[in-house]
């Protein structure tokens, strides 16, 4: 009944092969983690970039706006390399290791547009923007990595909205409660089922609106006691300075 | 007449041994079975209906998006493909081979990392499958030493240590593969440990 002590149980070339097979896979999911994190970084710094806008800037922030495309050109350039590592059925593969970049771009574009245009942008307009000439083989963006982002954008109209708020700028901070509010309505429709992560992101989502909903019914009893609006008061915000326009 | 009634009841007595004889082996039948059923209950279940939905899954998905709904799936076959290992060993004493898993599943394990062009079974989930066959050999061994097949262990403990080795020729990453491969160890101590009792309790050498 014993082995022959001859013959192996496991061929000894198997082992090996299989080691490659998985260095080449590990290799691979590295590459994609740190192209990644290059995208999350420098949407990072698009972000903030955009969040100096001024809706009051009198050449229409084109400066800003032709300084955003030059960060832009940069994430091309790291999104080229990642199409090259989520070819065919490896998009999802490393899908998952590759959705946090994704999303931070996503959350850019999305911030940008609104600043740009007060719309939100296409999951149609993600995927020309991100792949630019390269539309023979375009990186695609799936729902989740587009909702998922998208959500992510509200944080930051947040933070624009009582920007404006401090610099004084009623209608801008209006314009992005209404547009936060209807983002909202149409972002809990989804079904939460097909992306756990959704739910997460919306009691965040909701913390956000709410934060801007009462700034701007602050605003507006407060601009009640000055109807003739000749003198802005100063918002009890920590944030805000006393800002008012000069009499 | 004496000597005849002698063999009377000799034949009386044969005839009644062979009645319980033949008795004894309709419930050994019947056992043996019930063993074959269930082996072939083994075979048939991996072979037969687990290839329908496997192939019913195939036709579901499309390959590019192969790995878009893979984790749904993937810890069953991992189970598929750990039920053909031990089936294997049991049949052989040998490893099943990746190629061998098309027989067992209905899919071929991708040994590539090109695109994936058809449904198939991942290396992960084939090393994840292979990687559960200490833990129940050693169960095996366990139950061998208790039924008194004490060359079984031995078996064992030879094939699950040239596997175990096999195995740390893997540059394992910190994920779900490696902290199964850690579990390891303590399977091959386990069977280790039940050599050492039988060998020098002298149930080696039967």
């Amino acid at each position: 009944m014993a082995n022959d002590p001859a013959a192996t149980a496991v061929p000894s070339t198997l082992f090996p092969q299989l080691r490659d097979l998985l260095d080449t896979h590990y290799d691979r999911r590295e590459r994609v983690i740190r192209h990644s994190r290059d995208i999350t970084q420098q949407s990072k710094k698009l972000i903030f970039h955009l969040l100096r806008y001024n809706p009051q800037a009198t050449d229409g922030n084109a400066k800003l706006f032709a300084e955003a495309d030059q960060k832009h050109a940069q994430l091309q350039q790291c999104f080229d390399k990642l199409r090259l590592e989520l070819n065919a059925s490896n998009r999802y593969r490393y899908g998952q290791t590759a959705t946090s970049g994704i999303q931070e771009y996503i959350e850019a574009l999305a911030l940008w547009k609104f600043l740009q245009m007060g719309v939100l942008v296409s999951l149609a307009e993600v995927e020309a923007r991100l792949n630019g000439a390269n539309s023979h083989a375009p990186l695609h963006i799936t729902s989740e990595d587009y909702l998922l982002g998208l959500s992510d954008v509200t944080g930051e109209l947040m933070r624009h909205c009582i920007n404006s708020l401090a610099r004084g700028n009623r209608n801008e901070a209006e314009k992005i409660c209404d547009f936060m509010r209807a983002f909202y309505n149409e972002f809990a429709l989804f079904s939460r089922r097909a992306h756990p992560q959704l739910s997460k992101k919306l009691i965040v989502m909701e913390q956000s609106l709410a934060k801007v909903e009462n700034a701007c019914y602050r605003l507006r009893l407060q601009v009640s006691e000055f109807p003739d609006n000749t003198r802005m008061p100063a918002l009890d915000f920590d944030t805000a300075p006393a800002v008012s326009t000069d009499t | 007449m004496d000597a005849l009634k002698e063999l009377q009841a000799s034949v009386q007595q044969e005839a009644e041994t062979r009645e319980r004889i033949a008795e004894y082996t309709r419930q050994l039948e019947t056992e043996f079975r019930v063993v074959a059923v269930s082996l072939n209950r083994i075979h048939t279940a991996t072979t037969d209906a687990a290839r329908d939905y496997i192939t019913k899954l195939s036709a579901l998905i499309p390959p590019a998006k192969f790995y878009r709904y893979n984790s749904i799936w993937s810890r069953v076959v991992q189970q598929g493909v750990f039920a053909a290992a031990l089936i294997t060993y049991l049949n052989s004493k040998t490893l099943l081979q990746p190629d061998q898993v098309q027989e067992f599943m209905g899919a071929p394990v991708h040994m590539s990392n090109a695109p994936v062009q058809e449904f198939h079974i991942t290396v992960e989930e084939y090393l994840h499958g292979i990687f559960s066959l200490p833990a129940e050999l050693a169960r095996l061994a366990v139950n061998s030493v208790t039924r008194q097949t004490y060359q079984r262990p031995l078996e064992i403990s030879t094939f699950v240590t040239e596997l175990f080795a096999s195995f740390q020729l893997l540059n394992l990453k910190n994920d779900s593969l490696r902290k199964h491969f850690d579990g390891i160890k303590y399977e091959v101590k386990k069977i280790e440990e039940i050599v050492y009792n039988i060998s020098v309790r002298g149930l080696t050498q039967s």
